[in-house]
């Protein structure tokens, strides 16, 4: 530490004072600048009068539309009609409100009541075109009362696209929080769930925003034109890869009080032409904001705001079985081994059946799939062991999102002694590799990524299901070109002569005209308590088609229906003929 | 001013200082986050002044004493948060401790006036010569920046630049300070070229002029090359003084390097700039923001429009209110004169500052008061600037007012250590 010499000590001030004059200098500039913005907008403060205020207001831009793939509009904005109460003003005194209650149909007392609160602006939603003509003619007599338009988003079909578009409503304070620095603001409506949500920012546009002036309490006197006026930029329109016609065609194939879904995936693009959820909510009583119907909305039993084709999970069962069935391929398993299926498996004192109660009889591995033999997966899941289903599951991404662009998707699980460890704190045992083997157990999927999985086993690319446009995937030799036609060989045979047999065929024993193949998979359920009866099972049909050279992937699930073969394999049957009907299957769709 | 005056008077400012910041603070986001943001801010105030009185009754000489090995530590610190630093606002700045997010660059300032002042002092007691001086300064220097400028944080990056140039003037090299100062007019003029809105004829003009190196190629930097070697590299190291023909020539490069750093910004840094240009045609980030504070200011009046009252702050609307136009939410709810009262108190805090730096008695401890106002004249000017429009560029936060922790905690200290080192032989 050096001390400064006497001598040196002038020279301090004058190399200080350049940097201290800089920033007098500086700040002699700011309150310039501020009292010339002051001056500039002053002009227009000072001609006002001294209660008088500027203030702005943002010119909501107008959403873009939703279309399906031919241009059929989902969902879109709409003017609707709403009586609001002007900033400050009292409104009518209790003869107007039963003369406007009269004029306008309403109930009295619940006009009054609105009225009533000085807090609220909105009398009444929804004024029909009538009321609002009414309205006008005699709105004199109403001071402080005027009729607003909103733009309101209207979905004209429902329920049959509902889980898929979603709806739109205010935004809350945790997503303002999140998306801040995208000028959001209290009151902005914003999508919410499905594609309106998730493509919210290329939807929305960008509001405007005008400068007016108001009275001291809030009331509208004029807009300025200084500063300039900020013009709304319109949001843009959201071509979806979904053909309405195939939905509304898939969901004539439910029934009204079924519970399922349905997706329709087209390979390699992954466009995504139809999902198909029931129970579905309607998007447009989110909309309306009736609290009631919203409340019942949440309150419903089977959850209809669940989209189970993205949002819940199920163990795949049977259908699980093409995964061991690649495992083994892949491992160089020889596919003629034959194990003798007697109808049950030993394992220690416990045995395990299967689902076939007089057995089998002796199968090689592509019989053992056809026919969905357990035993024969039980005797494959000893040879593989469950590091083989493990690594073909890494391999697959199994455990993991889909992607497909609707938020909350709910990522797979494949059980392994990892996640049985970590996940629920259990030993891994051979018993748990039995209920692995036949997708039983800790392995849960959704719909939506079962159409992936299956994708990926039949064209060897990692394909994302989208719903707007679609994401480049490159074909792997994962898994091998040979195995890929082994296994659609075998899972077309399942729907000639094995358990998909009605996936192919009408009631009457007629193919249809698609090479359907695929798999299906029924999930036993457990009796918990000994006064309910057993559930019935869940089932799923896995197909592509066709068969030759794969162009769809359809999934179909279905919730406490029965045995796959009976249930969901003729429902994806009804489903491949309307999308013959519809042209899927002939050239160039 | 007395030791003992400036003392009091950088301490106490300090505290008025961080006050008022909560205060706004508190005002300009209980809408959307209630108590939370200014209750985060008070007990950064609280823990910064806490360290405050920790190093009044340590040994401030023990951070000059670690100078190097706190340098170290802040540039492991800055490589840290390139790899591990949370992403937000366009850049990885932030290094999350526990519940912490610790802002490295704001560190950095801190232990690079340390590091500079011991070098400084180096300089003055054996003499050296002034290149090589300038050469360790640079060198010094140099690391944090590039770190910073990857991260990247452009404000940050012109603050530690503004202390290079700010430590040329202290060390009394006078010409190597000018030379820094035209150089960064030429690029503010070359950024203001390329992104001006130009309409017609000028536009096609301004094209070809930005267009020109590229298009010339080699040749055009050969020639510049030479130019500025003839003018401004000769001249200097043959000690004769830089003549009007060099400055003119630093000029000219400084526009040409302008011209080309553009492109090569951020996205949300470049519209930040040219909204500046012309703030109505960016309507929403960066545009928005600069109209909306510039009504804020215009429409504060003497008096403002009340506390928790003002239009523009209330509703909203401009983005990042809390920290990078904290200034504007002020002269909104409180008028021309919180802008005076606010400027009154950066003048009195950095003459406080300097009039002890003026007083000490050893080197380094005048080069480190006389950094510490460097960095807060630094903030000031490209930080309010910004805010009422006469500086374009990332906003910077106002010392000691605008929210964030790093920031405030780390100017606490340095209020601590000149505080303690400024008293070395009075008391406060």
């Amino acid at each position: 530490m050096e001390l400064i010499p006497e001598k040196d000590r002038f020279k301090l001030t004058r190399r200080l004072s350049p940097l201290f004059l800089l920033l007098l200098l500086f700040l002699l500039l700011v309150l310039g600048r501020m009292f010339y913005l002051q001056l500039e907008l002053g002009q227009e403060f000072e001609r006002l009068s001294a209660v008088n205020r500027i203030r702005h207001e943002s010119i909501p831009a107008s959403r873009g539309k939703i279309v399906d793939r031919a241009g059929r509009v989902l969902a879109a904005d709409q003017p609707v009609f709403q009586l609001v109460r002007e900033p400050g003003k009292e409104g009518p005194d209790m003869v107007g409100v039963q003369r406007l209650a009269d004029l306008l149909e309403v109930d009295a007392n619940k006009l009054s009541g609105r009225l009533a609160d000085p807090e609220r602006r909105f009398i009444l939603r929804d004024l029909s075109d009538q009321q609002k003509i009414r309205f006008e003619e005699k709105s004199a007599q109403f001071p402080g009362l005027k009729i607003n338009v909103f733009p309101r988003r209207v979905y004209d079909y429902g329920e049959v696209v509902g889980p898929v578009v979603g709806y739109t409503g205010e935004i809350g304070r945790q997503e303002l929080v999140r998306r801040r620095g995208e000028g959001l603001a209290q009151g902005d409506i914003v999508g919410k769930r499905g594609v309106e949500s998730s493509y919210d920012r290329y939807l929305r546009g960008e509001d405007g925003l005008r400068w007016i002036e108001t009275t001291a309490t809030g009331e509208y006197i004029r807009t300025l034109d200084s500063p300039s006026p900020i013009a709304p930029q319109a949001g843009n329109d959201l071509q979806l890869n979904l053909d309405l016609e195939l939905q509304k065609e898939v969901k004539a194939t439910f029934d009204s009080d079924s519970e399922g879904a349905v997706v329709v995936m087209e390979i390699p693009s992954g466009r995504v032409r139809s999902l198909f959820v029931q129970p579905a909510y309607d998007p447009n009583k989110f909309v309306r904001g009736n609290r009631e119907e919203i409340r019942q909305l949440f309150l419903e039993e089977d959850d209809p705001l669940v989209n189970r084709a993205v949002h819940s999970r199920y163990p795949p069962a049977s259908s699980f079985k093409i995964i061991p069935y690649m495992a083994a391929l892949e491992n160089n398993f020889d596919p003629a081994t034959i194990f003798g299926c007697p109808g049950y498996y030993e394992l220690g004192r416990e045995e395990f059946g299967c689902w076939r109660e007089e057995g089998h009889g002796r199968l090689n591995l592509h019989r053992a799939l056809v026919h969905s033999c357990n035993v024969y997966f039980y005797n494959l899941a000893k040879e593989l062991q469950i590091d083989k289903i493990a690594e073909i599951g890494d391999d697959l991404n199994y455990s993991g999102r889909a992607g497909i662009d609707i938020p909350g998707e709910r990522p797979a699980q494949l059980s392994t002694p990892t996640l049985l460890s970590e996940r629920y704190g259990l030993p891994w045992t051979d018993g748990e590799l039995l209920n692995t083997v036949i997708g039983q157990g800790y392995t849960l999927i959704s719909p939506i990524k079962q159409a992936q999985i299956l994708g990926r086993l039949v064209t060897g690319r990692h394909i994302v299901p989208r719903l707007v446009g679609e994401v480049e995937n490159e074909e792997t030799d994962f898994p091998s070109a040979e195995n890929r036609e082994r296994l659609l060989t075998t899972m077309g045979e399942v729907t000639s002569s094995g358990t998909g047999y009605w996936a192919r065929h009408t009631e009457d024993y007629q193919p249809i005209d698609t090479e359907v193949a695929g798999k299906t998979g029924t999930v036993q359920k457990v009796r918990l308590d000994d006064d309910v009866d057993t559930p019935s099972a869940d089932a799923w049909f896995v197909s592509v088609a066709p068969a030759s050279s794969p162009e769809y992937v359809v999934i179909v699930f279905l919730s406490e229906a029965g045995s796959a073969g009976q249930t969901a394999a003729p429902q994806a049957r009804d489903v491949y003929l309307k999308m013959e009907k519809l042209g899927y299957f002939t050239e160039e769709n | 001013m007395r030791r003992r005056a400036s003392n009091v008077i950088v301490f106490s400012i300090a505290i008025v200082l961080s006050l008022v910041g909560i205060a706004l603070i508190y005002s300009a986001s209980h809408r959307v986050f209630g108590f939370e943001l200014a209750f985060k801010q008070a007990s950064w105030f609280l823990t910064g002044l806490s360290l405050a009185l920790v190093i009044n009754w340590t040994v401030a000489s023990g951070f000059y004493r670690y100078r190097w090995l706190l340098y170290f530590f802040g540039v492991a610190l800055l490589v840290l948060t390139l790899f591990f630093g949370v992403d937000a606002r366009g850049g990885q700045r932030w290094l999350s401790l526990w519940r912490f997010n610790l802002q490295t660059s704001e560190v950095m300032k801190l232990f690079l006036l340390l590091t500079l002042a011991g070098i400084s002092e180096k300089i003055e007691a054996q003499q050296l010569s002034r290149f090589r001086g300038i050469f360790y300064i640079l060198a010094v220097a140099a690391v944090p920046v590039v770190l910073i400028f990857l991260q990247p944080n452009l404000g940050t990056v012109l603050v530690f630049l503004a202390i290079v140039c700010g430590w040329f003037f202290i060390s009394g090299w006078w010409q190597e300070g000018i030379a820094l100062v035209v150089l960064g007019t030429g690029g503010a003029i070359g950024g203001s070229l390329v992104l001006a809105p130009f309409e017609g004829n000028t536009e096609r003009i301004v094209q070809a002029v930005v267009e020109l190196p590229a298009q010339i190629g080699l040749v055009f930097w050969f020639t510049l090359g030479v130019l500025l070697l003839v003018t401004v590299v000769i001249p200097y190291f043959k000690r004769r003084n830089v003549n009007f023909a060099g400055y003119i020539c630093l000029l000219l490069t400084g526009i040409i390097i302008g011209t080309m750093l553009i492109p090569s910004l951020a996205p949300y840094q470049r519209e930040r700039l040219e909204s500046f240009f012309n703030p109505f045609a960016v309507s929403r980030e960066g545009g928005y923001s600069l109209i909306q504070s510039q009504i804020a200011i215009g429409s504060g009046g003497w008096f403002g429009q009340g506390y928790m009252s003002g239009t523009q702050s209330q509703l909203g609307f401009i983005p990042e209110l809390w920290t990078d136009f904290i200034f504007s939410v002020g002269v909104e709810e409180f008028g021309a004169l919180f802008a005076i009262f606010i400027v009154l108190c950066y003048l009195l805090v950095i003459y406080g500052v300097f009039s002890a730096a003026a007083l000490a008695d050893e080197w380094w401890i005048f080069y480190f008061f006389s950094g510490i106002g460097i960095v807060w004249i630094a903030h000031l000017i490209i930080g309010i600037g910004m805010a009422i429009g006469l500086t374009p560029i990332s906003g910077l936060p106002l010392p000691f007012v605008s929210y964030g922790g790093s920031f405030l905690i780390v100017n606490w200290v340095m209020v601590g250590l000149f505080v303690k080192l400024n008293r070395r032989r009075s008391f406060l």
